[in-house]
């Protein structure tokens, strides 16, 4: 078993500890029968209701979809959020970038993994999904560096993952 | 009235704790003189003189390594263990430490009795201006020899041997800097003072290349050789053309180097060779670790601190089946031995808790050293492949990279 299985492993077993396996099924059955209760109005529903774009999963878990090629502590576990820094901490403008499929629309995004920094490592839900990483040559994509590097203290805290761009495919126009 | 019954009241209690302590240390010292009578006749020890440190050896046996212990959980930890593996007895195996913070890189000289970390400090822990010092150490004493402030942003990552070169005559340090501007600094290492910082546009690390060049690895998949004059000012720059795609067919920026041959490992096994004897560093040609049928399987390189290289140019490679985009970085199952002469793999060696660094001890006899899954130590006889032996609790908290000792 490799460390990062280590940390994992303490991750998963921390989950089961504190989550019921049957509460849950009971929970998704009540939804679902609840769900099939709710009349189907004689409206063109679709037409007025907004189309709001969606975003799922545990955004505290390694496998969250914007994660992908992160390498580092994730900041929804240290008082922050998947893209937000944790209070007293600075998010350093300079970062490495990732490319992510959100499962719900099955888009690519460009997802920036900026790091919150100035205070020591927060030192739990270690992820490293390394998707796309590469070595420091391609500092673009590198998780490798301290990319506090950027902030006014260089000490690393933890690391978000925020959407700045929908990514296309090689030749698009667009 | 009331104060001096209280001070009665104390008096008591401390002449009862006071026949206790008497009573007790009575008993002690009747034990002790039915274990072991005193003997009296012998002279007094004698007194002995307070003050003392141990000096090290001029040169390191062959077994001490310096073990960079990242402290990747708390950035203030950071240090070089002087660690003899090869010892059993646990309270012998370290021989010194060196301080190294906020992911410090590390390079000792051969030749000098030197060795040089390139490290950071905020003024006030994780607050205040921050310095980046070249902190120059004597060997022997593990004492600081001098400081130099560095005028340049310091490339800090994840350690690596790459960060810092020096030149075959020692007579010049090079030091990569990222800010993420890349650049090299030039330190001559007879004056200690910085000679030259030189560019490298989209080029980053420094790989030795004959008397006075250093190459780095460049974001177009090429190479850039940086030359230097006898003062260690910039003499020209060259551009070596793209060998590989950083995109589609990446390399892995550590390779091993060996009689100024270098060995850089792709992500999928191929190895690109590098000659870097001459003045400008030069492509040789690649070949696969892998075979067709590994390659079905997905047996990839993978690790932090992935290779390393005996001095019999027998190179140790960290290898993992069923790799993916991702676990490049992951370590492996295995270590491969091959031979860079005759390009053969030589042996297979399990490593039963995983792998996620690699190092070897010098000289005929070498040893293989491996920070295993529980990111401890485990030395190995590669010859036969056997464990020999755990190490452990000796200070380590993630010993990600091992240096060679000299």
């Amino acid at each position: 078993m490799n460390f990062i299985d280590k940390f994992f492993e303490k991750r998963a077993r921390n989950v089961a500890q504190l989550s019921n396996r049957r509460g849950f099924i009971k929970g998704l059955a009540a939804t679902l029968v609840g769900a099939s209760t709710i009349p189907l109005l004689p409206v063109a529903r679709a037409s007025d209701a907004p189309v709001l774009p969606q975003d799922a999963g545990d955004s505290s878990s390694c496998d969250y979809w914007r994660y992908c090629a992160i390498d580092g502590f994730l900041c929804d576990c240290c008082g922050g959020s998947y893209n937000t820094c944790p209070p007293g901490t600075e998010m350093s403008p300079i970062t490495w970038i990732g490319t992510c499929r959100n499962p719900i629309d099955g888009r690519n995004y460009v997802i920036s993994y900026n790091d919150c920094c100035g205070k020591t490592q927060c030192g739990t839900c270690l992820c490293q999904r390394d998707e796309g990483d590469r070595p420091l040559y391609r500092s673009d994509k590198s998780n490798d560096v301290n990319w506090c590097l950027g902030a006014t203290s260089s000490v690393y805290h933890c690391s978000t993952a925020i959407v700045v761009g929908i990514a296309f495919e090689d030749g698009s126009s667009k | 009235m009331k104060v001096y019954t209280h001070l009665k009241q104390s008096f008591l209690v401390c002449c009862l704790f006071f026949s206790i302590t008497v009573f007790m240390a009575a008993q002690a010292s009747q034990k002790t003189v039915d274990d072991v009578a005193p003997r009296t006749d012998l002279p007094p020890l004698p007194i002995e003189k307070t003050g003392n440190v141990r000096v090290l050896p001029s040169q390191f046996p062959e077994t001490w390594m310096f073990v960079d212990e990242a402290s990747f959980m708390s950035m203030f930890g950071g240090k070089m263990i002087l660690l003899d593996v090869a010892e059993t007895k646990h309270s012998k195996r370290i021989k010194a430490t060196a301080d190294k913070n906020l992911l410090g890189n590390f390079i000792q000289a051969q030749k000098r009795p030197e060795f040089y970390i390139m490290e950071s400090f905020h003024s006030r822990g994780a607050r205040g201006p921050k310095t980046d010092v070249l902190t120059i150490y004597n060997k022997t004493t593990m004492a600081t020899f001098k400081e130099i402030i560095w005028p340049e942003t310091r490339l800090q990552a994840l350690p690596r041997r790459h960060a810092m070169a020096l030149t075959p005559d020692e007579k010049f340090l090079f030091v990569a800097n990222f800010s993420p501007a890349a650049s090299i600094t030039v330190v001559d290492l007879d004056t200690k003072e910085i000679t030259a910082t030189i560019g490298t546009p989209g080029c980053v690390l420094t790989f030795t290349t004959g008397k006075r060049s250093v190459s780095s690895l460049c974001s177009n998949g090429g190479m850039l050789t940086t030359v230097l004059d006898d003062s260690g000012k910039l003499k020209s720059q060259h551009r070596i053309k793209a060998f590989f795609d950083t995109d589609k067919t990446p390399i892995f920026e550590r390779p091993v180097i060996i009689n100024e041959i270098a060995y850089f490992p792709s992500f999928t096994g191929e190895v690109h060779v590098f000659d870097f004897s001459g003045e400008v560093a030069k492509y040789i040609d690649h070949w696969s670790l892998v075979t067709e049928e590994e390659k079905k399987k997905n047996w990839r390189p993978g690790g932090l601190a992935l290779n390393d290289v005996d001095e019999q140019g027998i190179m140790y490679q960290i290898m993992h089946a069923d790799g993916y985009d991702g676990s490049h970085q992951h370590g492996g199952s295995q270590v491969w031995l091959f031979d860079l002469q005759t390009k053969q793999r030589l042996k297979v060696i399990d490593i039963p808790s995983w792998a996620v660094s690699v190092a070897v001890t010098r000289g005929k006899e070498p040893l293989m050293v491996v920070t295993n899954g529980e990111l401890q130590l485990d030395i190995f006889n590669p010859r036969t492949g056997k464990l020999i032996q755990t190490i452990s609790d000796f200070g380590n908290h993630t010993p990600l990279l091992i240096h060679k000792a000299y």
